[in-house]
């Protein structure tokens, strides 16, 4: 390439000294060779030189002559003085042609001026190459653009020529040409761009698409235009250009001018070493716009494809399902996708409803996959995942692609299972009307309405029509006047009126008319005709059902003749009658009798209800006995009326309750009684009034008629119904005549009853005395009489005696008790007293007089406090309780006026005036200072019979403790280092402080501060009691103490307790001769009244249980309802004196608790003690009761346990919180019951220790029947061994007895609320 | 009509409109009282009242009700009507 001016000069440079050298060669050769040769150094040196010449001369021209540049040389004036082979090549010219011809010649005309421009330049430039383009004639006569370097080196001295160094461009620009017009015509956006990130060429495209001008493009870094959240993307895309790797298919948004912003795909490639990007881009926002339009097509078909409400399907040409909606997959039974790529005929339409195959190739669907017909099926079934099939109603439509090939097919669907069901039942609903329709005695007809001729139309009529009327359907339908025409002519207009009447003003009316039946008769007959409307509603049709009313017609007629009769009866009924409506009470009718009875006229009658005619304090009760009858049960009762005067008269009412037309009627006749009424009630109340005097006071009284009385004979006496009942008699049971009065009185008493009578009758004195009488049933009764005689004024006769008897039994009785309780208060042991509420004493018994040494003449109207109490603050505490709570008992310790201490058994009762306010206290005390004293003497003497039992183990740790003092006192003797007497002396120590403790614990023991109520912590004791047990035990014993975190205090005398504990502790080492576990433990327990009725002498209440547990020998079953008998003993004869139980038990029901035994021979047994927690604890256990235990849903349980009172309490607790319980007492009895309902029995409660099966083979015989049966066990002692056994039987929960009822129903809610194995 | 039941009065004065405001007062009405005149009702086939029958042009049409529709009424008695109702 021709582009070095300095290149250009030295290749005319060569040229030219060639052409120089040559000339010069010439020269010598030819003229002047001879001087040359002379001088001989010359020679050598010429020939040198034109070697070189030669050999430079040589190379030149092979360089001139075979380049692709051609090069000419001019004059100053453009005439050519040389031209190179390539001249001739390019432009056909031979250097002969060109020589002296002028350059300017050869350029085309038009390009003629920039070329003398061009060569006038390089005139004024020498040394300088001018680079020109022109067009230049060929030899042939066509124009080659020819691109060429002018150099002027005329002033050179070796060239003196200008230098023209050319080409030939012409292929060259024609491609240029060429690829500009590409560039400038391209569609796509073509650009350079340098890594400054400025475009450096662009074509237009990018103005036609941006919007810019070339030059708003080319001013700002192309990055500028770029989207802001696309400019990270570009920048990454810049970098990797940078390192030359090329960039394809990068798109990017660029800001139009308009300022919208268009998508770009970009494909770069760059040239590092020319800091240069190559990119050509396209305008991809309508792509971009077309994707996201497709996207949100898809996403639609999608959605409409989600929420269509019928199963979509498709398969594609080879049958397979490419695609459901989740409908589709729901309704047939498959999760989503599930059904992708299966075969949808083999899947889910592979048999007909029937079960019979379905073939492939009658599969609409296949079908429509071949033909592209799209079916609608609604007779077949698709199947369901799990082997159900349903009857669907589909459409399959053919897929087609853009071609309209058959790509696959689409297939809606729904579930008509619901749809046909609705069809059968239209059709089984259609039939059971035909059958109503032909069944009624009515015939049905439908009559239509048109505004065309006929204008009416029967179009219908039940077939019945022939059984009633002799007609067939078809005749009755064939004429549209048949109907009319077979109406009975005397009722035809009657009819017709009618009806137009009705029509006119009402959808629904009734006719009665005679109808003509085919045989010429007539009958009576009820048309009811119901007219239908349109939905514009004009009426369109009338239906209607005609029925015989011949018999109802008959039936009528009699019912008049009937109604007139039983009117006369009514109206000429001689006593007043009315009938009225039950509910209004308002009067319907009345007869003669009663409008002459009471005044009223008819009218005002009918006007009124009966409670306008009843006196207003009486309405209440006339409601209440209305409301009172029945058809069956007529009311009668006297009722006062207000006649229409004003007066009033007493009806005797007898009301009848009847149905008068369909609504609830009162019947009432009455009769007028005012008269005799008025009579009987005066008398009735005056010997009511006298009656209920004598029973008050209960005083009968009597009477005897002596006018008629004969000497000596029995007279008859008149008694009262007090007297009848004094003397055990009802009235009217016998008749009564002084010999019966006789009989009854005592016979002792019988003289002193007639001395009496006689002495009256003879002196008319006053007859007042007592006697004893024998009732009939032979209870003796005491008698008050009293009686006076009446005598005729005028003739002084005794007319009769009237007397009273009074039963005064009670109170001669009460007068007796009276005196023998005063006696007996007097003779009892106990100190009786009565004080004031002011604690003055009132009243003082001898006993009183005994133990405290006072005189109840010194006693009374002390204060009670100061003449006994030592201990104020408990006689203040009676008192508080026995104003609480009505009486008080316990303890008290007192002194005797000789000031000696006494301590007594007092119980205190409060004692109340009628009114029922609190007056005084009953105290009675009863003398135990003696009981005291001995009782406490025999503790003492127990507890030293415990402690010899222990000495021997205390001996043996004595021993131990003192062997090694001394062993240790010897050595001591020896001169010793300090550090061996300083461990010695420890040792001496560590056993003396041992020992001293062991003496300290026996002490505690054998000392013994008693009858103190201490607060006492039962872990504290327990504790202590471990210790002794550890130290003094033989060691195969394992002692184990258990207690909670805060156990509750308790109440009690520390000695005493830690007695019964001991002695529990013994009876358990001595039943473990060979050694075993000893658990010492203690817990809380609130118990309630399940618990306690489960134990007996438990009380409700907070309380801590002690248990002491050996694994020794047990106790045998019959043995153990003895154990705490005093002087009971398995000991062997000198070992035991049988008391220690018994005292243990002795104890602690002093202290309000109880014991318990389980046992069992061979395992060993347990001891529970039983205290009542202190009151402190009542508050922290009242809480803990407050959980409300779970309830059961009505699940069944078999309860198991040989004790009865167990099954029943357990029963009513699980009943009481929603369980269903059977209980068995023995396994046989449970295995029985559980083989019965054991589908249904949802767990066992059973007790291990049972008869004849024990619990263990129990489960294991429950478990072989049904290996998952939720059970709980029971048992008295849950020891490890038994935990385990029970956990290999899969029974994880023991409950240990007795329990209360939370942990009952908790244990049994947990149970069953675990999951199955 | 039915005597002077208030439907029938009612469909009496809206005939006379329809009359006057689309025809011209060019129809004759003749009034049958159906409690009056049963026969004659029945025999121009006259089952409900209030009815109109048109019986010229032929075929006779039918109206029942009290015409207060006087679209309904208009189509029926001369459907040209309708035409220029819309």
């Amino acid at each position: 390439m021709i582009t070095n001016g300095k290149q250009n000069g030295e290749i005319a440079h060569w040229v030219q000294r060639l052409t120089g050298a040559e000339a010069a060669l010439h020269e010598l050769t030819d003229g002047q060779i001879d001087s040359v040769v002379t001088a001989e150094g010359d020679t050598f040196l010429l020939r040198q030189a034109q070697e070189a010449l030669q050999k430079s001369e040589a190379r030149f021209r092979a360089l001139i002559e075979n380049s692709w540049d051609a090069v000419s040389l001019w004059s100053g004036d453009g005439i050519f003085q040389y031209s190179s082979p390539a001249v001739t090549r390019m432009l056909g010219y031979s250097p002969a042609d060109l020589a002296g011809c002028n350059c300017f010649g050869f350029v085309h005309p038009d390009d003629r001026e920039l070329f003398q421009v061009r060569f006038t330049e390089s005139l004024e430039k020498p040394g300088v190459g001018i680079g020109s383009y022109q067009r230049v004639r060929h030899a042939d006569g066509s124009w080659r653009l020819v691109e060429c370097m002018i150099t002027n080196l005329l002033d050179d001295s070796n060239v003196g020529a200008i230098v023209n160094n050319f080409r030939d461009a012409t292929e060259r620009e024609h491609a240029r040409q060429e690829l500009e017009r590409i560039f400038d015509l391209s569609l796509d956006m073509i650009c350079t761009a340098g890594f400054d990130g400025y475009f450096k060429q662009i074509n237009p495209a990018f103005e036609r698409i941006l919007g810019y001008t070339h030059e708003e493009l080319t001013a700002e870094s192309f990055l500028s235009f770029v989207h802001p959240d696309d400019r990270d993307a570009t920048i990454a895309a810049a970098e990797q250009l940078a390192v030359g790797r090329d960039v394809l298919l990068f798109d990017n948004r660029y800001r139009c001018k308009d300022g919208s912003y268009r998508w770009l795909q970009w494909s770069s490639k760059s040239l590092p070493d020319e800091q240069l990007i190559y990119a050509v881009t396209r305008d991809i926002t309508e792509r971009k716009q077309a994707a996201a339009a497709l996207e949100n097509l898809r996403r639609q078909n999608d959605l409409i494809l989600q929420s269509v409400g019928e199963g979509v399907w498709g398969i594609d040409v080879a049958g397979r399902i490419s695609f459901e909606n989740p409908i589709a997959a729901k309704m047939l039974g498959w999760d989503a996708h599930e059904l992708i790529g299966r075969d949808a005929h083999e899947t889910m339409h592979h048999s007909r409803g029937d079960g019979c195959c379905y073939p492939r190739e009658e599969c609409a669907v296949h079908a429509t996959l071949h033909d592209g017909v799209v079916r609608r099926i609604n007779n077949e079934v698709f199947w369901r995942k799990d082997g159900t099939c349903f009857p669907v109603e589909y459409v399959s439509t053919p897929m087609r692609d853009e071609g309209g090939a058959i790509v696959g097919a689409v297939v809606t669907f729904r579930d008509v299972t619901e749809q046909l069901a609705a069809e059968r039942e239209v059709r089984s609903a259609k039939a059971r009307l035909q059958h109503f329709l032909s069944s009624s005695p009515a015939v049905l007809y439908a009559v239509k309405l048109q505004s065309t001729e006929p204008r009416f139309l029967q179009t219908w009529i039940s077939d019945n029509v022939a059984a009633i009327m002799g007609y067939s359907a078809e005749e009755a339908l064939a004429d549209p006047m048949w109907w009319l025409d077979h109406i009975h002519p005397d009722d035809h207009n009657r009819v017709l009126a009618e009806y137009y009447a009705a029509a006119e003003k009402q959808d629904l009316f009734t006719l009665e008319y005679r109808f003509r039946r085919k045989d010429g008769t007539y009958f009576w007959m009820r048309d009811e005709i119901r007219l239908l409307r349109d939905d514009s509603g004009a009426p369109c049709e009338f239906v209607g059902a005609c029925s015989d009313l011949t018999e109802q017609k008959k039936a009528e007629a009699a019912q008049r003749a009937q109604e007139e009769h039983y009117r006369l009866l009514f109206e000429k009924s001689p006593s007043p009658m009315s009938l009225f409506d039950r509910n209004s009470l308002q009067f319907l009718d009345v007869n003669e009798a009663a409008i002459r009875h009471l005044g009223y006229s008819r009218e005002e009658f009918l006007h009124s209800t009966i409670q306008d005619i009843c006196l207003p304090e009486e309405i209440p009760l006339l409601l209440a006995s209305v409301a009172l009858v029945t058809p069956e049960a007529p009311r009668v009762g006297l009722r006062r009326l207000r006649k229409k005067d004003g007066g009033i008269v007493l009806m005797d009412l007898c009301s009848i309750a009847i149905t008068l037309n369909g609504k609830a009627g009162l019947l009432a006749i009455g009769t007028d009684v005012t008269e005799r009424e008025q009579a009987q009630e005066r008398l009735r109340q005056s010997e009511a009034a006298l009656a209920l005097a004598q029973h008050v006071a209960r005083v009968g009284s009597w009477e005897i008629d002596l006018a008629n009385a004969e000497d000596g004979a029995s007279t008859p006496l008149s008694w009262s119904d007090e007297t009848y009942r004094i003397f055990g008699y009802e009235r009217g049971e016998i008749e009564v005549t002084t010999d019966t009065f006789y009989q009854r009185v005592h016979p002792a008493d019988r003289a002193s009853v007639a001395n009496a009578f006689a002495a009256m009758a003879r002196t008319g004195m006053r007859y007042s005395i007592d006697y004893r009488i024998v009732l009939p049933n032979g209870a003796e009764r005491i008698v008050h009489a009293e009686a006076t005689m009446i005598v005729d004024d005028e003739s002084g006769r005794a007319l009769k005696v009237v007397g009273t008897s009074q039963d005064i039994t009670e109170r001669k009785l009460a007068e007796e008790v009276l005196r023998e309780q005063a006696e007996l208060l007097e003779m009892a042991h106990d100190a009786i007293m009565v004080r004031g509420l002011d604690t003055c004493i009132r009243l003082w018994n001898r006993g009183a007089e005994s133990i405290y040494g006072w005189t109840a003449a010194e006693a009374i109207g002390r204060n009670a406090a100061e003449l006994l109490y030592i201990e104020t603050d408990l006689h203040h505490e009676a008192m508080r309780g026995v104003l609480k709570n009505g009486n008080w008992s316990g303890e008290l310790r007192q002194v005797t006026k000789a000031g000696m201490p006494v301590v007594v058994n007092s119980r205190w009762t409060l004692m109340r005036d009628a009114a029922g306010e609190p007056k005084s206290v009953l105290v009675i005390n009863s003398d135990i200072t003696e009981h005291k004293k001995l009782q406490t003497q025999f503790l003492r003497a127990q507890r030293l019979e415990s402690i010899g039992t222990l000495a021997s183990g205390v001996a043996h740790d004595l021993n131990n403790i003192l062997a090694p003092i001394l062993m240790a006192a010897p050595i001591l003797r020896n001169e010793l280092s300090a550090k061996s007497r300083e461990a010695i002396l420890n040792t001496i120590e560590t056993c003396a402080e041992r020992g001293a403790d062991i003496v300290r614990q026996v002490l505690t023991f054998a000392r013994g501060v008693e009858g103190e109520r201490l607060l006492v912590d039962s872990t504290h004791l327990l504790k202590e009691m471990g210790k002794i047990a550890q130290e003094t035990f033989p060691k195969s014993i394992d002692v184990r103490v258990s207690y909670p975190k805060t156990s509750w205090l308790i109440e009690g005398d520390p000695t005493q307790l830690h007695q019964v504990i001991l002695n529990l502790c013994v009876n358990a080492r001595d039943a473990m001769p060979d050694g075993g576990e000893l658990l010492l433990s203690v817990e809380n327990l609130g118990i309630d009244e399940q618990f306690a009725a489960m134990m007996p002498g438990a009380k409700p209440g907070p309380h801590i249980v002690i248990q002491v547990r050996d694994t020794g020998t047990g106790i045998p079953r019959g043995v153990v309802d003895q154990i705490f008998d005093p002087f009971f003993t398995t000991k062997e004869m000198g070992k035991g004196t049988g008391l220690g139980l018994s005292t243990a038990m002795g104890i602690v029901k002093s202290h309000g608790g109880f014991i318990n035994v389980y046992s069992e021979v061979g395992r060993g047994t347990t001891f529970k003690v039983f205290l009542p927690a202190s009151p402190s604890a009542q508050a922290s256990a009242a809480k803990e009761q407050e959980e409300t235990p779970p309830h059961g849903n009505g699940e069944l349980l078999l309860i198991i346990d040989d004790e009865r009172s167990i099954r029943e309490v357990v029963q009513t607790i699980l009943e009481r919180h929603g369980y269903r319980v059977m209980v068995a007492a023995d396994g046989p009895e449970a295995l029985a019951i559980f083989a019965l309902r054991m589908g249904e029995i949802r767990a066992v409660l059973t007790d291990l220790m049972l008869p004849i099966m024990d619990g263990i083979s129990v489960i294991r015989a429950l478990r072989k029947m049904q290996p998952t049966i939720r059970i709980v066990a029971s048992t008295g002692r849950a020891d490890e061994k038994r935990l385990h056994e029970l956990n290999a039987l899969d029974v994880p929960v023991c409950l240990t007895k007795p329990y209360n009822q939370k942990k009952l129903l908790f244990t049994l809610r947990d149970v069953l609320g675990r999951p199955n194995q | 009509m039915a005597a002077n039941s208030p439907n029938s009065v009612r469909a009496l004065t809206n005939l006379r409109a329809i009359c006057r405001n689309y025809f011209n007062d060019q129809p004759q009405i003749e009034i049958v009282d159906v409690l009056e005149e049963p026969h004659r009702a029945l025999a121009d086939g006259v089952l409900i009242t209030p009815s109109v029958v048109r019986i010229s042009p032929s075929p006779p049409r039918m109206i029942l009700g009290d015409l207060s529709d006087v679209k309904r009424t208009l189509v029926i008695l001369d459907p040209q009507q309708e035409v220029t109702l819309q």
